[in-house]
């Protein structure tokens, strides 16, 4: 049975480690310096007083939350080990060693980290980058002094992650269609150590068949987590329709229905083109299809994407069209109803391009909706009939600013190309014009009329 | 490129796809191709290098001494445990988008990892053929008779087929673990070393680690070779050769007249008289004692003792101790493959 004074002991390992009484006192000041260290950079002070969580806080006003979250873990594996030594550590034994070793591997971890972290304060604070000596070996020194002192300022506050996204909304829900891709997406969260991010709030749109759509955005701003959303694969809060039926609901069965095509040439190289979509057959296509449709449909998708002459050929040895005509091809012999693709047109020059884009709204006239998403839109943007523009909020959540047709979008932002567009609701650090609070806010403005 | 695209419909009210079994067989048969075009089958000349030069090592000592039997052992289950896990290793995670986006289109795990394991079975087989034909024919005594299985070929060669099938299931668990080839390479010397120093076999752990062993897969390998060459009941040569690595080296020693009275039994006052109470410097060697003794009955006592001695009760040579190495072989394999699933269950999960 644990005793009280291993209880204690457990305690003192908690708050302030495995130190003697001194130690304890410059951690105490460590935590006052950071209780004004934390107040200057914009988050509660009281965080200072919260063993583990309070390296966190430091790793967020310091810009390196990816570092706080190893110290975090860290110091916590390592004072778990040390409270387990107190009860169950005999000297001398293997459990003890292995924990020593454990030990010694963390707090390595820790320090390498922590470095990191005062590296990231240097520069926050705009001070030398030589103050980390002084942070690892005496943080209670420079916490108080960069706690109180007036001169030592921070450079920018930390993002209030409690807070919520931007809160124009455009509370629409729009009812599901017969026909047709209808969206109504609330919101698409991730848990984020402590706190719930969100990566996409508030897109409700309807799409109609026969349509092709451009889904244009800057890095980030969610294009790949929405069109995921879409398809269930990554579910969001949304109630998401495609021809009456609920996408999520009936996953399995809108598996085959919706296809989708990766960035990447997802495909095994040593296995010939043939072999390949017959393998995607197999899998894609229903069971009650006998050998000789599952041939013949394969063979009809060849004859679609150009790929007969090639059906013996290695993966490996195609051009970049062929294997992105392949790769698209696989999706396309179970017939879906939706088609996604993420840059169908990357490392393609622009005739391939626009033969596959032609190629893809030829699809889209035969009754489908297909979302592309592009980077250079502008060579092919009369092939598409709407445009769907994605933006990070000020809050970095992706957020929709426009959805219509190609012409009003020209209308709605004042500009004629879709890279003026995509340029004018980028963050301004990422070289665009910042305004994508404002298009969003319009936007949501319209919806909501 | 055509302009114009007749497409069929398809009947949209047929929605039952492909069930485990038929999809086991459709990446079984991708597997097989992969054998010829990903060079898999470069597996097979490895095997027979690997174990040529692992027979001319183990040839004069395995079935015929203990301490021969023992290297032995050890080193056909470094073999099987090489060739299995480097089978296997980078299977997995070499292809690890391919698999999302398969999943992503109705592919299960489970039969993309039950056509793993019957391939990977299938690779082990051949490897094993490849292994114990180069072993016979480099001379590796074997004995004709099997314990279990009328021909001792066929015994041996089961336990390399499930130490290395063993192996090789860990290897595609690890591949399914990591999410790139540089760290599954990374990992496979940890996995080489954790195996064959905690199999408890070449090694001697200290009790405390011991039941480590029980949990590696050589050491079953291991146990399962030495059982079946009969390690126990061969002759341990390695006292004799020690003694005769010595026998001409000269040992001197002062003895007092109470020390020499004790092994002669003479009178110890008239040897102290004698001797005047004084120590006497004797200089001999081994050799002097074995030609007094008689060699050949010394060298018999030698081997006598030292084989005693070193009988080990884990390679008793039972069918129950051969059948419970191989069962556990394959339950490990089968743990491995189960785990393997669940792992890669979360592939959805990776980040883009």
């Amino acid at each position: 049975m644990p005793t009280v004074q291993q209880f204690i002991k457990a305690l003192m390992y908690l708050f302030f480690g495995p130190h003697e009484v001194v130690i304890m006192i410059l951690i105490a000041l460590e935590i006052v310096g950071l209780f004004g260290l934390f107040k200057k950079c914009g988050t509660k002070p009281g965080y200072a007083l919260i063993p583990f969580y309070r390296s966190y806080v430091l790793a967020r006003c310091a810009g390196r939350e990816t570092e706080g979250r190893v110290v975090f873990l860290t110091d916590l594996v390592s004072t778990s080990i040390a409270i387990l030594n107190i009860f169950v550590g005999a000297e001398g034994s293997n459990l003890q060693l292995i924990l020593l070793t454990v030990t010694a591997a963390v707090l390595l971890i820790q320090i390498i980290y922590s470095i990191r972290i005062s590296l990231g304060l240097c520069e926050v604070f705009g001070r030398k980058k030589a103050w980390w000596i002084l942070w690892a070996l005496v943080p209670s020194l420079p916490a108080l002094i960069w706690g109180y002192s007036k001169k030592f300022q921070p450079s920018r506050q930390v993002d209030d992650f409690r807070a919520d996204a931007l809160n124009t909304f455009s509370n629409t829900h729009i009812s599901a269609m017969e026909e047709g891709l209808t969206v109504n997406i609330e919101s698409r969260t991730v848990p984020d150590f402590f706190k719930r991010k969100y990566l996409l709030r508030d897109i409700h749109m309807y799409i109609k068949p026969s349509s092709m759509v451009l889904l244009l955005g800057g890095s980030g701003a969610g294009k790949t987590t929405l069109i995921n959303a879409i398809n269930g694969y990554e579910r969001a809060k949304a109630d998401i329709t495609l021809n009456g039926e609920n996408v999520y609901k009936e996953y399995k069965k809108m598996l085959y229905n919706i296809g989708f095509v990766p960035q990447q040439d997802l495909m095994r190289g040593n296995d010939t083109v043939l072999h390949t979509l017959n393998d995607a057959a197999a899998l894609r296509l229903p069971l009650d299809l006998t050998a000789e449709d599952r041939r013949n449909r394969v063979e009809e998708v060849m004859g679609i994407f150009g790929l007969l002459p090639v059906k013996n050929s290695f993966v490996s040895k195609l051009s970049g069209g062929q294997r992105k005509r392949l790769s698209i091809a696989m999706e396309f012999l179970s017939n879906p109803q939706l088609f996604i693709l993420d840059e169908p047109d990357s490392g393609l020059d622009g005739v391939m391009a626009r033969a596959l884009m032609q190629q893809l709204r030829e699809i889209a006239d035969s009754g489908k909706i297909v979302i592309v998403i592009t980077h250079t839109p502008d060579r092919v943007i009369d092939l598409f009939d709407d445009l769907i523009v994605l933006a990070k909020d000020s809050h970095r959540t992706g957020r929709l600013a426009f959805y219509g047709s190609i012409s009003e979008a020209q209308k709605f932002f004042g500009k004629q190309s879709m890279e003026e567009i995509v340029k004018a609701v980028n963050r301004k650090e990422e070289g665009g014009e910042g305004l994508a609070d404002e298009y969003i806010s319009r936007y949501a403005e319209v919806q909501h009329a | 490129m055509p302009k114009t695209i007749h497409l069929p419909k398809l009947p949209r009210v047929q929605i039952r796809h492909r069930g485990r079994l038929s999809q086991l067989f459709t990446y079984y048969g991708k597997m097989l191709r992969m054998f010829i075009y990903e060079n898999d089958w470069k597996a097979l000349p490895m095997a027979a290098i690997i174990a040529g030069l692992v027979a001319m090592v183990i040839k004069d000592g395995y079935c015929v001494s203990m301490e021969g039997t023992y290297q032995g052992a050890f080193a056909l289950t470094c073999v099987a445990i090489w060739n299995g896990c480097f089978n296997s290793i980078q299977v997995v995670c070499r292809e690890r988008a391919i698999i999302k986006r398969e999943h992503r289109s109705g592919m299960h795990i489970s039969s993309y990892i039950a056509s793993h394991m019957l391939y990977q079975f299938l690779l082990c087989l051949l490897q094993t053929v490849v292994t114990m034909y180069t072993l016979r024919i480099s001379g590796v005594p074997f004995p004709v008779e099997g314990f279990i299985t009328p021909w001792m070929i066929l015994d041996l060669g089961i336990t390399v087929l499930l130490t290395s099938y063993a192996a090789d299931m860990l290897s595609l668990l690890i591949s399914s673990i990591v999410r790139t080839t540089t760290a599954a390479m990374t990992v496979m010397p940890f996995l080489l070393i954790f195996q064959l120093v905690f199999s408890g076999g070449f090694f001697t752990l200290p009790s405390s680690l011991r039941p480590i062993s029980d949990f590696t897969t050589a050491r079953y390998g291991m146990v399962a070779f030495a059982s079946q060459a009969n390690y126990n009941s061969l002759k341990m040569d390695l006292g004799w050769d020690q003694v005769s690595l010595v026998r001409y080296e000269k040992i001197n020693v002062k003895l007092s007249a109470d020390d020499i009275a004790r092994m002669t039994d003479m009178d110890p006052d008239l040897l102290k008289a004698a001797l005047e109470d004084k120590p006497v410097d004797f200089t001999f060697t081994i050799n002097d004692i074995l030609k007094t003794v008689g060699e050949e009955t010394a060298k018999k006592e030698i081997q006598e003792r030292t084989t005693k001695a070193y009988v080990n009760r884990d390679y008793v040579m039972t069918k129950d101790n051969i059948y419970h190495c191989w069962k556990m072989l394959i339950l490990f394999a089968f743990a491995y493959a189960f785990l393997a699933v669940v792992l890669l269950e979360f592939i959805d999960r990776d980040k883009r």
